[in-house]
Formats: structure tokens, sequence, C-alpha cells
């Protein structure tokens, strides 16, 4: 149906696109800021105030090649990588399972366990509790420390339930009566059909990990070399505080590093840009696939 | 058959031997923060200096680098769940020592003092200021500190010497017919010069002084010079004072009230209370619309100036100005940076160490407060302790590169080896005794001058008498006391002064004995008797 244009509307559909547009600028002006800010002269840089619009001085790319000469970094890509894609493939596989379980009408223990689950999502152990079990499993400082706790995450269990109870059940019946059993049931029948949770899911969990950086300062204490990247990114834009260079040293011939200040900004791009440039890919699927797990039929 | 038992005999003995070798070599696990270090591990790994004392002592650290940012909390993680290194670095401890002692975390080293600490212990003796920051008031000592020999003041206020040339020519005329301002007169004078240029240049944004948030320096700076400390100071006849709460604290007031009113002080100054002391407006500092500020010893000289942008600066230390017209003739000695020793900095030894262990670490932490043991953790290793057996030494062009032997001038690898970070590890992380170095030809600017000396010597002039030592130790019971207490007065106080200030609240000798009533009202004598009861033990241990 064409929707016939009123004035009206067209006043409406003006200001919203007004508006929308506004709040997308609002939402750009701290990116632009930080990628402008990351090609600048540094010493224009400390002396700056305000939303930098273009580059300051001649653009160099210095704090890029700092950043990127650190073989740490490279390290940490590498180590995000594996945590990344080992979590988004057995933890959804994993998330799968559970709430497909937990969705069964004909499961005694559905209630029980959806109820212990959600337990965890209101209460949990604490610190030093948590750092003992993982103590005790024998995986502090591997990567199993990293990957272990991360595989199962309560909500999105939750939400893997709801998408698995909006489907009719004449479709496991059907599967059932021409011999399937519940593992092809689940793979092959169900989870087509809840894809947009699916692939919600799994881009939350890839978002989750490649964000992640406090379980591995916590877990991950004498093995640097497994450190994903965001520890060690946060560990540069610690380290290129601007006020700790300043004080590091009591000497006059520590001169200011200025250099640190745009570190701060080229790590923020290195660390983000990826992830920025994947969200889109995924966007589309985001609408649906939270809203199929919420509405009840 | 005789040769063949022999060759086995040998075999086996050489297997022993090897093995003997081997098992003798100590491993202690180190919690170490590294957070100026850019690469800590691989600093510490590859340091001559830890590589020659690990060999001396047959040692091997194996260093657990807390992440930037985490460093506190890592060091409570192993503190709750008992999971100890053999060696901690208390840089981010919060515990008491003496409790984290009689909880069993760590050794009270007391008892090793003379038996296996004999430098360290005679140092400790002989400087009774470092004796009494790192004993506690039953006289136990627990940590094998880090030691500055002659700590150097790293900032101060500063002053942008260059406009006050520019705006006379070149003939700076202080009232009080001083080089550099030195009393009130001189600093209106010198302000008066900066406001005028900061208009006549078209700026909008700019200040003659940039005050903190809060409308003072707490620790002490600008203020002295009105004969007062900051917060806690204490007074020429040894009691605490607090300096927010003096009568002195109305001339001060007065005065910023007055500079506020002509446009010295920073318009906006009470917006920027994210801003560090030490590091204020960097925007207006470093864009040359500042005049006065806080400024560190590495902004001194020209290091600030962008000359392709015709911005020339030529920053210099300044020391805080006499109050002459209310009889003050010198300001009262307030500089930070007098404290050689902390109980937050250096080493303890936990109870994860076993007798053997501890029995090795510390008289090989004990070498480091030896001359020669001081001197090669401070200044790197010479060519008689086989600086050349040493990868980086080589690579730095040794012996060259090389300390002379007995000499405290620094090494090439220590003057060039900053991205390792040898400098802030082996001045600021190692324990022992930091020398008193001997300036080096680089730290000298392109012009001559030695601005860390110059700042130093600014800054200092006039003493540490007024300093309330911030090693003094509380109980638990006085800390929570005084945390509450201050934390009532200031929330208080701080306002009011920026009021005060700023014309918001009315200021007159009635208005301030309010100001002064409410304080007392807050628990301010409470604050003061504990203050003063903690520091009397300090003195007191320092007698002993």
């Amino acid at each position: 149906m064409i929707e016939k244009m009123t004035k009206s509307r067209a006043v409406f559909c003006a200001v919203n696109y007004a508006l929308m547009t506004l709040f997308g600028v609002l939402c750009l002006i701290p990116l632009w800021h930080v990628l402008m800010a990351s090609v600048s002269d540094p010493r224009l840089l400390m002396a700056s105030s305000g939303i930098i619009a273009w580059p300051l001085g001649t653009p160099t790319l210095e704090g890029y090649r700092i950043v990127l000469s650190n073989s740490a970094v490279i390290e940490g890509y590498g180590n995000t990588l594996i945590y990344v894609a080992v979590n988004a493939v057995a933890g959804t596989l994993l998330t799968a399972i559970a709430g497909y379980l937990v969705s069964r009408k004909n499961f005694r223990l559905a209630k029980p366990l959806t109820a212990f689950i959600m337990f965890t999502m209101i209460f949990n152990g604490g610190l030093i509790p948590t750092y003992m079990v993982i103590r005790s499993l024998g995986i502090i400082n591997t990567r199993l420390a990293i990957i272990l706790p991360a595989l199962m995450n309560a909500y999105y269990i939750i939400v893997m339930k709801s998408a698995f109870e909006q489907l009719p059940a004449a479709y496991e019946e059907s599967a059932k009566l021409d011999g399937a059993g519940p593992a092809r049931i689940l793979f092959q029948i169900l989870l087509p059909l809840i894809k947009p949770t699916v692939v919600v899911i799994i881009m939350f969990s890839v978002i989750g990990q490649w964000n992640s950086w406090y379980p591995a300062s916590i877990y991950l204490p004498r093995v640097r070399d497994k450190w994903p990247l965001q520890l060690i990114m946060r560990s540069l834009l610690i380290q290129n505080d601007v006020s700790k260079l300043l004080t590091s040293s009591s000497e006059a011939n520590h001169v200011v590093n200025m250099t640190g200040n745009l570190v701060k900004y080229c790590v923020t791009v290195v660390g983000t840009l990826p992830i920025l440039v994947a969200y889109p890919f995924a966007q589309r699927y985001f609408v649906t696939g939270i809203t199929l797990g919420g509405v009840k039929g | 058959m005789k040769k063949w038992t022999t060759l086995v005999l040998a075999a086996l003995m050489l297997v022993g031997i090897v093995s003997c070798a081997a098992a003798d070599t100590l491993s202690y696990t180190v919690f170490q923060q590294g957070d100026d270090v850019p690469n800590p591990v691989e600093a510490y790994e590859v340091s001559g200096v830890i590589r020659y004392w690990q060999d001396m002592f047959d040692i091997d650290m194996e260093w657990q680098i807390p992440p930037q940012g985490s460093e506190a909390e890592q060091m409570n993680l192993m503190l709750g769940t008992g999971d100890y290194t053999d060696i901690m670095d208390m840089s981010f401890n919060t515990e008491s020592l003496s409790t984290l002692c009689d909880d069993g975390s760590i050794y009270d080293l007391t008892p090793y003092l003379d038996t296996l600490m004999p430098n360290y212990k005679a140092y400790l003796d002989a400087n009774p200021d470092v004796k009494s920051a790192l004993f506690d008031d039953t006289g136990r000592i627990y940590l094998v500190a880090i030691v500055q020999e002659n700590p150097k003041q790293w900032g101060g206020l500063v002053y942008c010497r260059d406009i006050l040339e520019t705006m006379t020519g070149g003939n700076v005329a202080f009232p009080s017919g001083s080089e550099q301002p030195a009393t009130i007169e001189d600093w209106e004078y010198m302000l008066d010069l900066m406001t005028q240029y900061f208009k006549a240049a078209g700026m909008t944004d700019y200040a003659g002084l940039i005050l903190p948030a809060t409308g003072y320096f707490s620790t002490g700076e600008l203020i002295s010079g009105f004969g007062i400390g900051g917060t806690d100071y204490v007074k020429a006849d040894g009691t605490v004072g607090f300096g927010i709460a003096e009568d002195n604290f109305y001339n001060y007031l007065v005065k910023m009230k007055e500079w506020y009113e002509k446009g010295y002080i920073y318009a906006d100054f009470a917006s920027r209370s994210q801003d560090l002391f030490y590091l204020p407006n960097t925007a207006l500092t470093y864009g040359g619309a500042a005049g006065v500020w806080f400024g560190l010893v590495q902004q001194l000289g020209g290091t600030m100036s962008l000359p392709e942008y015709g911005l020339n600066m030529n920053v210099l230390p300044i020391g805080a100005p006499a109050d002459t017209a209310n009889g003050v003739t010198a300001p009262i000695g307030t500089y930070l940076a007098a404290t050689r020793a902390t109980t937050n900095s250096g080493w303890a030894i936990s109870t994860a160490c076993s007798q053997e262990k501890l029995e090795r670490i510390l008289p090989a932490l004990d070498w480091f407060f030896t001359p020669e043991g001081a001197a090669t953790r401070s200044m790197g290793l010479s060519a008689e302790q086989g600086a050349a057996n040493y990868e980086e030494y080589g690579e730095k062009g040794c012996p060259n590169g090389a300390r002379e032997n007995g000499s405290i001038l620094w090494t090439a690898e220590m003057n060039t080896n900053t991205e390792l970070g040898q400098y802030e590890f082996s001045q600021n992380r190692l324990p022992g005794l930091v020398v008193d170095y001997a300036t080096r030809t680089c730290e000298l600017s392109a012009d001559g001058v030695d601005y860390t000396a110059l700042g130093h010597q600014t800054w200092t002039q006039f003493g540490n008498s007024a300093v309330y030592p911030y090693v003094v130790a509380f109980t638990p019971d006085e800390m929570e006391t005084v945390n509450r207490l201050s934390t009532n007065l200031q929330d208080y106080a701080h306002p009011m002064i920026v009021n005060f200030i700023m014309g918001r609240e009315e200021l007159t000798p009635e208005s301030f004995a309010a100001y002064q009533q409410k304080l007392h009202d807050l628990g301010l004598d409470e604050y003061l008797t504990i203050k003063q009861a903690a520091l009397d033990r300090f003195n007191a241990r320092a007698a002993k």
C-alpha cells in the first residue's frame, strides 16, 4: 500500500529525518574527533580543546606506527581472535542446546533449570570465590580461564529459550514422526528457523569477547602472551596517559612525551575499528533477532 | 670394561654436579608493577643489573607484572585469595603492613636485620627520618624500601618569563628589586603585565594565574606565602595546623578575591575539577595562554615552545610570594618531595617464600644498600663488574657504555635505554638506595641550563619544615576518623573558598569567622588532635 503523503505527514517526516540525522551526527562526532586526533600533530593536540574537525598541523601516522610496532598488539589480535572464535562457535552451540532443553514443555526439569539459570543472572559468587573456583580447576594462566567461564551466558539462554518457544510445536512433532532424534530436530529443523536469534547471539558473543579485558587481567597474570587485545590496549592507554608521562620521572631531561597523548587516540581506533566495521553486517538481524524471542503469540 | 665404568661414573658425576648447581639457584616469583615501563617483563628480564645481581646471589626472578590500571585489584586479589608471590611490590597496597604481618601474609623483617641485612640496618640507623618512615609503632619493619638519597622536587609554581620580557622590552623590574617575583607586589606587577599581554593578543580564553578548582593548592604552594600551609602543615612551634582554617587564610582569600576581580585569575578555574593540580588546563598552558600555574620540571625552559607557530615560551620556576603587607617576610617551607622512603615503596617478602629462600633473598636485597650495590642499581654496571658479559651493554658500545669503576655517573645504557624503561625501573621500582647522581650532560637543555637543578633549588628554597609528613602512620580507628572528618571539613570548606574568591559569598572578617566556627563545629579540633598524636609518635620513632 502506498501511503498518501499529506502535508502533516510531510512535516512529520521532515522533522523525523532531521532529528535522526542530528542524532546520527551526534553519534559520529566522537568517532570523527578520535580519528582526526589520532593523525594530528601531538604538540598541537596537547594545546587543543573541543572537537577536532580536521587534523591539527601536518597529519602524522606516528601514533599508529608506535601502536602497531608493539609486538604485543599483534599478539593480542591473535589471542582475541581465538577467544572470539571459540566463544562464538562453542558458546552459541552450548547456548542453543541449553535453550532448547529448558524450552521443552515435556521436560520435567525445565522449570527448575530455568529458575537456576535465572538465579545466576541476579546473584553471582563475586570476584574472589570465582577466582578460587577457576584456580581449583587448575586453569589459571591458561586460555581455558578465559574461554570456559564465557561459554554459557544466562541471558543468551533465556533469549534462545524464548525463541524456541515461539515456534509451533508442529515442527518438532512432524520431525519426530519422520524419525528425527533430538539432535537432528535441534540442529536441522529448529535452529535454522530462529536464525536471526542465533546471529544476534553470535554477534553479542563476538562483541562481548572482543571488548573483554577484565577476566584476562584476573586469570592471566603471568602469561602476557595470552592477553587479549583489549587488555593490551587498556595498558597502552593508561601507560600513555599524559599525566603519567609527565610525572613518571622527576628529571628535566625526561621531556614531555607528546606522542603519548596521540597514542591514546590511535589505540582507540585500532581497538575498535574491526568491530565497528563488522557491526553493520549483522545489523539487519538485530531487531528481528531480539524481538523474536520476546513476543508471545 | 674398566674404561666404560669410568666413563659412566664420570658422566654420573657430571650430571650430579650440574643438577646440584641447578638446584642451588633459587627462583622467586615477584609481583611488580610496571606502569611506567613500556615492556616491563622484557625490561626486567634483560636488565644487565638484574642479571648481574641474580648471578651474584644464585637467584632467579620470575616477574608477575599486573596489567596497567589493575595493580590495586591484583594486589587485593592476591591478598584475598592467599595466592601470594614470594616477593610483593607494595606500591598499590592499601592495607597496613603490620596487619598483613599479623594476618600471616608477609614476614616481619626486624629479626633478620642484624644477621642478614647489616647494610640496610646500618643505613636505617644512620638516617632517622628513613627509619621513622619505615618502622611501625611497635618497632617492626616489613619492607625492603626504595630509599632516595636526595629526592628532587618534580614540580611547583612556574611562570612565563617570556611574556614579561616581551611586555617590558627586556626591562623587567619587580617592585622588590628582586630578579624573580618574590612578594605579592611583584606578583601583581607580573600578573598585570600578563593580563595586558593576553588582552593585547586578542585572546578570549586566557589565565594569568591558574588556581585549582578548590581555590587553593592543598599542598601549600602560593598559600605558604601567607604564612600557612594548605590543609595539614606543621607550624613553627611543632603543632599541626589546618591552613584553610587559620586566621592568615583570610588574607589569602582577600588577595585572591582582589586578583579574581582584576582578571588575574583564570575566570573558569572553579569548573576544572577534573584537572590534576600539576597538569591544569593544557589547552591554556600548552597554547601559550597561561601565565602562572603549577608546572612540572619537564616544562621548564623552552620545551613548551612551538617556534613554527610563533610561540616561544620561556618557563621558569617561581617561589610563593611573601605577603609582606601582612608581616610575612618569607613563605613557609612546604615543598613536596621531601620524603625519602615510604611503606608503599619497596618489596615485602610474603609467607609463600620459604625460610631457605628468605635467607637467600634478604642478603641479596641488602646488597643494594652497599655503596657498590646502590651505584649499580641506580647507574648500571661498571666494566669491572663485567658489563661486557651482558648483551645490552654490548649493544650500547661496551666497554665505553659501562659505568666507570667507582663512579656514579650514568652508563650509556641507562642514558639511552628509555625504551626498556631501565631508568624508571632502577629509580622507582628496585629496592635499595637511589644515589644522588651528578648532572649528566644530556640533562642540560639546549641553552645549557640545568633545569632540574634550577627547579629544585627554586621550589625548595624555603625548606620543608612545615610539611606534615605523609608517611605518618595512623591506627585503623584513627584513620577512619581522620578520613571521615577530613571529608566533612573539605566538603564544606572548598565550595565556600571558591565562593569567597568569586564574590558569590560575602568576604568580611565576620563571615570568615563564621566559616572558621563552622569548621570547628565539623570536628576540626578532633581532627587536629589525632593528627598531632600521630605526628608525635612519628617524631618519637625518629628520636629513638
